[in-house]
């Protein structure tokens, strides 16, 4: 393969992977932090896409729609975490997943009563509908460009405010021992809050981003947040970086699986082969590091 | 105790009374009502509506119970609603039947329980040959049927190298596989992606990098919006003509994908533009209730069900006689909203394979123009290989 084409993938894989980031930052610190399993996480997704069509059609403005498709999954997520996930802290995982996945069923049917079962559409803004060249011979969309660079910046931001500020102390201290931050006289409801609403926030983000490019549809969250978990997983429940290097690990490997194990193995075999890539990485990096690759040492 | 033998003969009495009244149909319509196809099962739904409103609920002049089943897209659960329309529903003869993978899990079920099957939109190569069977139509279409057509169509406007892609089940090889033989030139790729995929960036990467002359491709529902936007966005629309078949785009998807399906070329059995009193009066009634053009799901519904009224009225009623039953499916004597119909000897359709392109009206919408016939009265290739008993 060429490698004008090889590097193109690359791109095409690294843009995947960040959109599997903005994700896997929500589950793994709400897992990490707050010991809940959130299912619903696919339907902020979802919800985000949704969101932002909304409101671009009662604006008739992208960034309008943007900011308050993002304010809305933010006060929902601060809703959800009120009412519905607070109770839950102290039951175990089971029931989380129960009453989480329950309100996956009820966002999907709450989407079709309020916007129907067809898939529906949300115009790319103008400037970024045509393509960029980024070398000789690709074309690139320059949509893709655009947002993986939005969750690039996402990245370095929440690096920023992890790393170097008291609130994202608290959070890297919650992941740690997180009855010593309680001890300590940290009202950790209050982070559990927040965590929550961002991941929310993320995940919504997450799903405006990708609306445009894929479908906009009735449990569009689920397949995604399946990935995601994987990324969890590989990454180490609790570890942002982990969920970084895990996303663009999962990304890049699954967009060159479904590229060159087809031409490698022939077409049947290839295929099932790509669909296993990120299954049988994850399975290799769990015997090799049964806790993923940068376990936080909560839980 | 007593009451319980009451509720207990009661419950029988009622359990028999409803097996043995000839003069009621009991018609199951098992389609996608959720999940991520059901926007195709939805249009089943519209159709079928249609129909029994036209009928005044009155199929066949009989009166009918409808029990509509969710197979949610997906086997496991068609299998299931399939086996509850036989024990709990009994029905007589069912409809609907979307999808291929589906419909594989859920038609042996009928079949064995006894009921009369009338496959309305998928249809798998295998049931057309060695896995025919007396009780099962397929009043819809082969799947290799419509992409033959289109197959043949690009070569025919001189394209040498084209590149084939499809979703990875069953339709979607039948259906890229068919497009394959009828395309006389270079096949450039043959590429399928999972169901669920709708993100394409890394094949379309590799599309342009191949560069063909033309691209063929099998996607519907979700799929087919996320494939057309990313082509389009990809900058391949109006680069590299993309051909498909009549479920890539339809009015049920045009909101969803806008002008990214433009000019898309695409084979069907049937199009809004027909010209024959069925099919009018069928698209009239449609816009009227939906305000917008019907799409071929809920065409070949209604379809269906105008079909299960002339051989349940050829018969009287008298469901009971299931040979007499059989031969009045056979005939098909109804008004097609395709014109032209009969059947085949695997009880598969002979009919004209229609050529459409997506356009736009006077108005700036989106619509399926027809194009013309491509293929007339078209047998599927597998029909020899039904021993169909007599």
């Amino acid at each position: 393969m060429a490698p004008a084409l090889l590097l193109e993938q690359a791109f095409n894989g690294v843009q995947f992977g960040m959109m599997l980031f903005l994700l896997a930052v929500g589950v793994t610190l709400i897992f990490g932090i707050m010991n809940v399993i959130n299912l619903a996480h696919g339907s902020m997704f979802m919800l985000g896409s949704y969101f932002l069509m909304q409101w671009i059609d009662w604006t008739n403005s992208y960034a309008a729609g943007v900011v308050l498709a993002l304010l809305g999954i933010g006060v929902l997520s601060l809703l959800l975490e009120r009412t519905i996930i607070r109770p839950l802290y102290r039951h175990g995982h089971l029931d989380q997943v129960l009453a989480t996945f329950g309100l996956v069923l009820f966002f999907n049917e709450l989407v079709v009563v309020l916007w129907g079962r067809d898939p529906l559409y949300i115009a790319i803004p103008s400037i970024l509908s045509g393509q960029v060249r980024l070398f000789e011979g690709a074309a690139y969309p320059a949509y893709r460009l655009a947002i993986t660079a939005v969750a690039a910046l996402v990245g370095v931001a929440l690096y920023f405010v992890i790393a170097k500020t008291r609130l994202g102390m608290l959070i890297r201290a919650g992941a740690e021992k997180r009855l010593v931050v309680e001890m300590m006289g940290v009202d950790i409801s209050r982070i559990y809050m927040l965590i929550f609403a961002l991941g929310g926030v993320l995940a919504g983000l997450a799903g405006m981003m990708t609306g445009p490019l894929l479908a906009v549809h009735p449990g569009m969250g689920e397949p995604i947040l399946v990935l995601t978990l994987v990324v969890v997983i590989i990454g180490g429940v609790g570890s942002i970086r982990g969920a970084l290097i895990a996303s663009l690990l999962v990304g890049v490997l699954d967009t060159f699986g479904r590229v060159l194990l087809p031409v490698v193995f022939g077409t049947g075999t290839g295929n099932a082969l790509s669909n296993m890539t990120v299954y049988i990485l994850m399975a290799a990096i769990l015997l090799w590091r049964p806790r993923g690759l940068f376990p936080s040492h909560a839980g | 105790m007593y009451g319980r033998l009451c509720i207990a003969t009661f419950a029988a009495a009622a359990l028999w009374s409803g097996g043995a009244g000839a003069q009621e149909l009991r018609l199951g319509l098992l389609t996608a009502l959720s999940g991520q196809l059901s926007v195709a099962g939805a249009e089943q739904k519209r159709g079928f509506d249609i129909a029994v409103e036209q009928l005044g609920g009155k199929i066949g002049g009989l009166t009918t119970e409808i029990i509509v089943a969710d197979d949610k897209g997906d086997p496991g659960e068609a299998a299931q609603a399939a086996n509850r329309l036989i024990d709990r529903d009994k029905v007589q003869i069912v409809t609907g039947l979307p999808f291929s993978h589906t419909m594989m899990a859920s038609v042996r079920p009928l079949l064995n329980g006894g009921a009369f099957v009338v496959g309305a939109n998928a249809g798998p190569s295998t049931l057309a040959g060695e896995g025919c069977h007396p009780n099962l139509f397929v009043s819809s279409f082969h799947n290799d049927q419509w992409d033959i057509a289109v197959g043949e169509y690009m070569s025919a406007k001189g394209h040498k190298r084209a590149y084939f892609m499809g979703m990875d089940y069953q339709a979607g090889w039948e259906h890229t596989k068919a497009a394959i033989r009828g395309f006389k030139g270079e096949k450039v790729a043959e590429v399928y992606t999972p169901i669920k995929q709708l993100d394409f960036s890394a094949e379309l990467t590799q599309l342009r990098a191949a560069n063909p002359d033309a691209v063929y491709v099998f996607y519907f529902a979700s799929s087919a919006v996320a494939f057309a936007r990313q082509y389009a966005q990809a900058g391949l629309l109006g680069r590299i003509p993309l051909y498909s078949m009549g479920a890539f785009s339809d009015p049920t998807l045009f909101p969803a994908q806008g002008d990214s399906v433009l000019g898309v070329v695409m084979s069907e059995s049937w199009n809004h533009q027909l010209d024959n009193p069925a099919n009018k009066r069928f698209v009239e009634a449609y816009r009227a209730k939906f305000n917008r053009d019907p799409t071929g799901f809920a065409a070949r519904q209604y379809d269906a069900v105008m079909l299960i009224d002339s051989a349940v009225r050829a018969v009287k009623g008298n469901l009971t006689d299931q040979d007499a039953l059989r031969a009045a499916f056979r005939k098909a004597d109804y008004q097609s909203v395709r014109g032209k119909f009969r059947f085949n000897t695997n009880h598969f359709p002979i009919q004209d394979i229609t050529v459409e392109e997506v356009a736009k009206n006077e108005k700036g919408q989106l619509y399926s123009k027809l194009i013309g016939v491509a293929i007339n009265d078209q047998m599927d290739p597998d029909y020899q290989k039904c021993k169909m008993p007599k």
